[in-house]
């Protein structure tokens, strides 16, 4: 009773406040620039020019210009890795080198010097002129594998590589694929177009883009609140006058926090009725059968983890520290974060990143593939959340009785001769 | 079967607290009754820190203290039958009066009927029902205040721990809040921690006198004025022998009249022929108890 009281209160607050309409304006904003316009996709037809591209799943091709590549950047000695997003130039000591050397010649069963004339080859024949006179090198360097080099040896030397350059280099395991990319043909694009509209229910393939952006935004925004929130008692000088009360810690620190992130979760979910009423008017005109709670689904399940504990690190550390601490560390966070899934923008491989990403409507193969780790991923944060709000509490009501005022303390040492 | 007067009391045993190295309170021992009790004490003497423990909101290092039979040490408790006033009384400046009143209340334990019925008679009590719409960012010191009080008694605490609340406050307004006060404290402790000893003078029957955290003296305001008694002397001077004076004597207060002065001061011999010896008031009493506690020094 106490506990529902304290949540409408607190809800009433937060639309009272004026970061709460920032957050809304921050959060809408980021949508409307991202998403605001639903590409609506067609069904394929046969004879298009082109159907795009995808990451090859052939083991020679892989092998191939994964290893062009690779001779690629030995010929011209500039090796790039981005370990967190970010391109990162590497400098290689002349042993390294020559350890990648041997690599590619026992790869390739070519020494430098065949090699390089290979490569120079490929570049002359790839080599174009544009209508402006310029010159633009087309396609990729492919350097075949030499006979008996199976797939497993290629990995394993491949990923020595990626240790020499300190890894997160394309020739890491996970990312070999994504140096072969091939043409789409038009069955390969029907199947896509046919998972969104059968398996996605067409609307699910929208909703996980909705998440995509939205966890992006996510991910960051609800640190602002959280931190607002902790600061307010200390700003409004009120602290004591909220301690001596008979609430218990838990009561009132659950309030506020569910009070918040129900505030935060109330945009996102309105939001989303803009792409679903978008997808569902083409859906009702194609004799679609269209799931109608799908954004609501993904956004419950997939954006609620990310507010629920971006939110209790804000309310933890603010608690703790009474200072706005919590948003330098969760820009930090976020920027790892968003960078780090950079690699696997449309899908998969979600591991243990805050911000999954799904920017891709047909990326039904690559979700379900790796739904398992997103599901971990989700219930993980969900408990990480629960467990700083569990450590919230004890740190309020430590405070409440006096103790833990970290900065309270350096304010009473300060003052404590005028002040007792 | 004993009466609810007599159960309500404070008893404070060998309290000590230490802020790192700084002793703030000293093996305080103390027995507050029922009614008003007045904490008096310079800057720094340890009255808030002891109003805190009370409060639940400090931790003492040593000794006991039992607020209704209750330990300290049961803070869900104690903060159930306890109203505390801060000295810096604030609230979420964009909360109306009323919703300020409303949220504490929830805080409290209020139902919604309760809250309902009461907050209305509260803050007619604290003169305060006609501004119950205002922002409390728009409300004068005074005015807030008077909301302090009324948050402070919302739950009907056994005890009101009041501290410094009339500093800044205009001398109408003061005496208006001492008044209020005096109407809340039957069947109830009120403990007024301040500096100001026109406000105990005016209040409390009971008072303890805190001194670099410890108790100097504890009684009623008659034994604190008995002690003084013959040790007020009174004398006009000439301005010249105004410093002379102060430098012999602790001053008490003074009077200009051209170019003489009146003064009042403490003296514990009769001090020059032209000086009377008069009735010391409570200001006399406690600068007398202070410049002993000098001398002890």
């Amino acid at each position: 009773m106490r506990f529902m009281s304290l949540w409408i209160h607190e809800c009433r607050q937060t639309v009272k406040s004026l970061i709460f309409y920032f957050y809304v304006a921050f959060v809408a904003i980021f949508f409307l620039t991202n998403m605001g316009s639903v590409n609506i996709r067609k069904e394929p037809v046969p004879g298009q020019e082109s159907y795009g591209t995808k990451h090859s799943d052939d083991p020679l091709k892989v092998m191939s210009c994964t290893l062009g590549s690779l001779e690629e950047a030995y010929y011209h000695d500039h090796f790039q890795t981005s370990p967190v997003g970010f391109t990162k130039h590497v400098q290689l000591s002349d042993e390294e080198k020559a350890e990648i050397n041997q690599i590619l010649e026992d790869m390739t069963g070519m020494d430098e010097t065949q090699r390089q004339n290979n490569y120079e080859k490929q570049v002359q024949e790839n080599t174009i002129q544009l209508d402006n006179g310029a010159y633009t090198q087309v396609g990729v360097i492919e350097l075949e594998s030499a006979p008996g080099v199976g797939y497993e040896q290629f990995v394993e030397n491949m990923e020595r590589v990626d240790a020499i350059l300190g890894g997160g280099s394309s020739y890491a395991e996970k990312r070999l694929s994504s140096n072969a990319s091939v043409d789409m043909t038009y069955e390969d694009a029907l199947e896509q177009y046919q998972n969104l509209v059968e398996k996605d229910r067409f609307t699910g393939g929208y909703a996980r883009l909705f998440c995509d952006y939205m966890g992006i935004v996510l991910g960051i925004a609800p640190i602002f609140m959280a931190v607002t929130r902790g600061l307010r008692d200390r700003r409004s000088r009120m602290q004591d006058v909220v301690y001596i009360r008979s609430v218990s810690s838990a009561t009132l620190i659950l309030s506020r926090y569910l009070a918040m992130v129900f505030m935060m979760v109330l945009p996102v979910i309105l939001l989303s009725f803009l792409p679903l009423t978008q997808c569902l008017l083409y859906t009702n005109g194609a004799g679609i059968s269209a799931d109608v709670l799908a954004f609501l689904k993904y956004s419950l399940w997939i954006l609620v983890p990310e507010i629920l504990v971006v939110s209790a690190v804000g309310m933890m550390l603010t608690e703790l520290t009474q200072t706005a601490l919590a948003i330098a560390v969760q820009v930090f966070w976020w920027f790892l974060s968003l960078f780090s899934g950079v690699s696997d923008i449309y899908g998969g491989n979600y591991g243990w990143n805050l911000i999954p990403r799904n920017n891709s409507v047909l990326n039904y193969q690559k979700y379900v593939e790796d739904l398992n780790q997103l599901v971990t991923n989700r219930i993980f944060y969900t408990f990480l959340a629960f467990a700083f709000v569990i450590l919230t509490v004890l740190i309020y009501e430590r405070k409440r009785k006096g103790g833990l005022d970290i900065r309270g303390k350096i304010h009473a040492n300060r003052k404590i001769q005028s002040k007792i | 079967m004993k009466d609810k007067k007599s159960e309500i009391k404070i008893v404070i045993q060998n309290l000590s607290k230490r802020y790192g190295k700084k002793q703030a309170l000293k093996d305080v021992n103390l027995t507050i009754p029922a009614g008003m009790f007045g904490l008096l004490g310079p800057n720094g003497a340890g009255k808030t820190t002891l109003m805190k423990t009370l409060a639940t909101l400090l931790k003492k290092n040593q000794g006991s203290v039992h607020i209704c039979g209750i330990p300290v040490e049961n803070a869900s408790e104690i903060r159930r039958i306890t109203g505390y006033l801060p000295q810096e009384f604030s609230m979420y400046p964009n909360m109306t009066v009323y919703e300020a009143m409303d949220y504490l209340g929830v805080l409290s334990g209020l139902d919604s009927e309760l809250r309902k019925s009461k907050i209305p008679v509260l803050l007619d009590q604290v003169n305060l029902l006609d501004d119950k719409m205002k922002r409390v960012k728009a409300l004068s010191g005074g005015m807030k205040r008077r909301l302090g009080i009324a948050q402070a008694i919302l739950h009907d605490p056994e005890i009101l721990i009041v501290d410094e609340p009339t500093a800044g406050l205009d001398p109408e307004e003061r005496v208006r809040f001492r008044n209020l006060l005096c109407e809340i404290a039957e069947d109830r402790i009120v403990i007024l921690s301040t500096h100001i000893v026109g406000d105990i003078e005016a209040t409390c029957e009971n008072i303890a006198v805190l001194n670099e955290g410890q108790i100097i003296f504890n009684g009623t305001v008659t034994q604190l004025l008995e002690r003084a008694d013959g040790k007020v002397y009174m004398a006009d001077i000439s301005r010249k022998e105004l410093s002379d004076l102060k430098e012999e004597y602790k001053v008490t207060s003074m009077l200009s009249m051209g170019n003489n002065v009146s003064v009042r001061f403490i003296s514990e011999d009769t001090p020059f022929l032209s000086a009377s010896s008069c009735e010391p008031g409570v200001e006399d009493a406690y600068m007398y108890l202070m410049q002993e506690k000098e001398v002890e020094l």
